[in-house]
């Protein structure tokens, strides 16, 4: 009882500062959600430590609530018919930032270690954006234009053919380590399921987003419309979770159906969240700030370092890439790659997947898991403050942010 | 991990409950009867969907959605709106109050010729829940002099539920103790209790808003406003929990000093904001209070819970009109005002388990049967209550002329 009475307190507290610590941020320059999250990282864990872990596993839910708002406005910016305007540009840059990233970084990791199956593992990781960061820089900015677009699109989309990524390169890694072992796994049952994964998750949003914009469509009152979205956000992020999935393609879906059914009720539905998503941000980066163990910076090490800069350099350079293969514009080949840094819960939720299956593989494989994690958690704390300052950057480069 | 199931049965309850509430309305009823229904049907007594784990962390809801309809009825409060509605206000809280308080234990005492336990009874009447009379002003948009009266009056008399069931809670343990004659502690420590409990209320509240109302007038962006209510409205709930306070007076306060501190349109600006979301709020409140509610329980009503009913709702409807005539309010509020506070629910049960409490430590065979008594007989009551209270505030408010020609929409 105790401990919760406390919580409500704090979490009042937090967002209360939070607006000032984030005005704080935007005075030198940087997008607030830095603010937040230093404002986490000083109440957290690393700092004052006010949260009990026991009370931050309570808080998670704000969290997966929150993200499934972000992937759901995601979704509701996704309209096919400006999109396609966009090109196929998209898809070449989907899959070049993903795939180029993923071969950098492995080859990188190769580099330094020469270990197969570890370099594949972190390969594997690289892909994954955090798209909250974007999305808040970009709201928070009212960035406007191709580049916006493009992003929204993007950062959106990736969480799937991440996980795709993930999947067929973590199997390969855990042949490899299985064939060591003497035993063996079949890459292809193992890589098979992300791809049902991804199914089941888009179909289940596209199912739900039906249902959504039917009764949005037909609402009476306007005053039930943030009930109404809170509601399919709840059910869309609980659904997948329960069954063990990422919570950013379902609501994503629900949103994407929205936006190409009808534009009217987007335009309605957008207007009720606005005055609800500068608080999600708030109460989501201040929580990823208390996660925040700025002593893992200690770990980084070679090996970490390896990691940031091939990423960074394969996001850059595969959207570049992209871009140019699929005609985009020139701000989108510059800019695009540096809008898509960002990496957090996602990679870090991948990695601790990764190390209670790598446990089973002796002792190499138990060497992989301890590594991935502690880079992975050390990175993700660079990547959660580089992300969002270098997608402002790159937005106001573009000339789509108004200082 | 369990808390994902619970997420996927919220976010569905939400959904069919805005069609629940629908159907309802239909009917001529308070939308929130249809969220109600819909926890009733979900909760313990029936599919057992919310169990009482679930309810358990689910709790901080119910509180943080309590504080922000004290925090919304405080922002109504505007004094110098209030001086037109004249002193009549301050006679009706005064006689609702005490009427429902003499008029239960005397009713009580007649009939079973018990004191301490007609006493403990008449404690618990006054208390109302503010909650079903906010949600369905603000379903209806109500607007008058009766809406701003009842604003008042149901966030006001909080207060004074506290101090008569503080000094009259320890009149009747003391009577108890009396029987067994070991007395501790004097009468004096039930007044000062409730009454220091409520000064440090308001003044917590009244601290919490200065500071709150000063940040406001300087918010730039006035796109941050919900989350710094969001902000202020935890806090303020999380310290009064923490020392064990009134949140509905707290809050209220929080309201209120920004309502009386800032131009009437910046008020407005900030609180039309928090329009969009009270409606989920109350959704997810009243689909919590169903599913809290026990239907098991209202066999036990019995003749006490009758009596108990009847003699409240005669106490706070008598009470408000003699008030209202005394304090020569206008006609509609003297008519109309006692039907639209008769809500009573969570405060209520929370001082019952109170009394009951007090009962176990006495250990008496007597108060330990007046200490069930108590507990059955308002958790059966405060079903009634809750259904009962927000029919009647719409047809007072119907009655008053201040919900206008039917909208859908």
């Amino acid at each position: 009882m105790d401990f919760q009475l406390t919580t409500v307190l704090l979490v009042g507290a937090a967002v209360s500062l939070g607006l000032y610590t984030g005005r704080l941020a935007r005075r030198v320059g940087l997008p607030s959600l830095i603010g937040y999250m230093l404002l986490g990282a000083v109440m957290g864990s690393s700092g004052l430590d006010l949260f009990s872990a026991e009370v931050l596993r309570s808080l998670t839910f704000i969290t997966d609530i929150a993200l499934g708002f972000v992937a759901f406005t995601i979704g509701s910016e996704l309209n096919l018919r400006s999109l396609r305007k966009l090109g196929r540009g998209i898809t070449s840059i989907l899959i070049l930032e993903t795939t180029v990233t993923f071969l950098f970084v492995t080859a990188a990791v190769l580099l330094v270690t020469g270990d197969w199956p570890f370099a594949l593992i972190f390969g594997a990781m690289a892909p994954a954006t955090a798209p909250a960061g974007t999305v808040a820089v970009i709201q928070e900015y009212r960035a406007r234009g191709n580049l916006t677009q493009t992003l929204y699109a993007v950062v959106g989309f990736d969480d799937g053919i991440a996980v795709l990524i993930f999947g067929f390169a973590a199997a390969a890694s855990e042949s490899l380590l299985a064939s060591e072992t003497g035993g063996s796994t079949h890459i292809l049952r193992t890589a098979g399921e992300p791809a049902l994964e991804i199914l089941v998750s888009i179909a289940s949003g596209l199912l739900l987003g039906f249902i959504y914009t039917r009764l949005v469509s037909r609402i009476s009152s306007k005053d039930d419309v943030p009930a109404l979205t809170f509601g399919f956000v709840c059910l869309s992020v609980g659904l997948a979770l329960s069954i063990g999935f990422s919570p950013i393609l379902t609501p994503m879906a629900v949103g994407f159906t929205l936006a190409n059914t009808s534009r009217k009720e987007t335009g309605m539905v957008a207007a009720s969240l606005r005055s609800l998503m500068p608080l999600v941000f708030v109460l989501f980066f201040f929580i990823a700030g208390t996660h925040l163990r700025l002593d893992s910076l200690h770990s980084l090490g070679l090996l970490g370092l390896t990691y940031i800069i091939a990423r960074s350099l394969g996001k850059i350079t595969g959207a570049g890439l992209g871009a140019r293969l699929g005609g985009a514009s020139p701000v989108l080949r510059k800019y695009l790659g540096m809008g898509l840094l960002s990496q957090a819960g996602v990679a870090i939720g991948l990695s601790l997947a990764t190390a209670s299956h790598f446990t089973r593989f002796g002792e190499h494989g138990a060497g992989i898991a301890a590594a991935v994690i502690t880079t992975v958690t050390a990175t993700s704390l660079v990547f959660e403050i580089i992300g969002p300052v270098m997608a402002k950057t790159a937005l106001r480069k573009a000339g789509e942010i108004q200082d | 991990m369990e808390s994902i199931p619970v997420m996927a049965i919220i976010g569905a309850a939400t959904v069919v409950a805005i069609y629940f509430g629908r159907l309802v309305k239909r009917t001529g009823l308070p939308s929130l009867l249809g969220y109600m229904i819909l926890g009733v049907v979900m909760g313990t007594s029936l599919l057992g969907l919310l169990g009482e784990g679930e309810l358990l962390s689910l709790q901080f809801i119910t509180e943080i959605a309590l504080g922000y309809v004290a925090f919304s009825i405080g922002a109504e409060l505007n004094l110098k709106a209030l001086r037109r509605l004249g002193k009549g206000i301050i006679f009706i809280i005064l006689a609702e109050s005490f009427a429902a308080f003499i008029l239960v234990s005397a009713a009580i005492y007649v009939a079973f010729g018990d004191l301490p336990m007609a006493i403990l009874f008449g404690a618990l009447a006054p208390a109302s829940a503010p909650a079903g009379t906010v949600a369905v002003i603000q379903e209806y948009k109500a607007r008058g002099n009766l809406t701003k009266a009842l604003y008042a009056v149901v966030g006001f008399d909080d207060g004074l539920a506290v101090i008569i069931f503080g000094f009259s809670a320890a009149m009747a343990t003391r009577m108890l103790q009396a029987e067994t004659s070991v007395v501790t502690g004097g009468l004096l420590g039930g007044i000062v209790e409730p009454l220091s409990e409520i000064g440090m209320s308001i003044g917590i509240g009244a601290l919490a808003g200065i500071v709150f109302s000063f940040l406001a007038r300087r918010l730039k962006p006035v796109s941050d406003s919900p989350s710094l209510i969001f902000g202020f409205v935890l806090m303020t709930v999380g310290i009064s929990q923490w020392l064990d306070i009134s949140l509905i007076l707290t809050c209220m306060l929080l309201g209120m000093v920004l309502a009386n501190s800032s131009s009437s349109s910046a008020v407005r600006n900030m609180v039309g904001q928090l329009r969009d979301f009270m409606n989920l709020l109350f959704i997810l409140f009243f689909l919590l209070a169903g599913a809290h509610l026990k239907l098991g329980a209202l066999p036990g009503l019995g003749l006490l819970g009758v009596i108990y009913v009847l003699s409240r709702t005669a106490g706070l409807m008598g009470g408000a009109w003699l008030g209202a005539v005394t304090g020569r309010s206008e006609e509609k509020i003297r008519k109309y005002l006692g039907l639209g506070i008769l809500s009573q629910a969570g405060v209520a049960i929370g001082l019952s388990l109170l009394v009951q409490q007090f009962c176990v430590e006495i250990g008496t065979g007597h108060a330990l049967e007046i200490g069930a008594a108590v507990i059955t007989t308002i958790t059966a009551t405060s079903i009634i209550f809750e259904i009962v209270g927000p029919i009647c505030a719409k047809h007072a408010l119907t009655r008053a002329g201040e919900i206008h020609a039917r909208e859908d929409g």
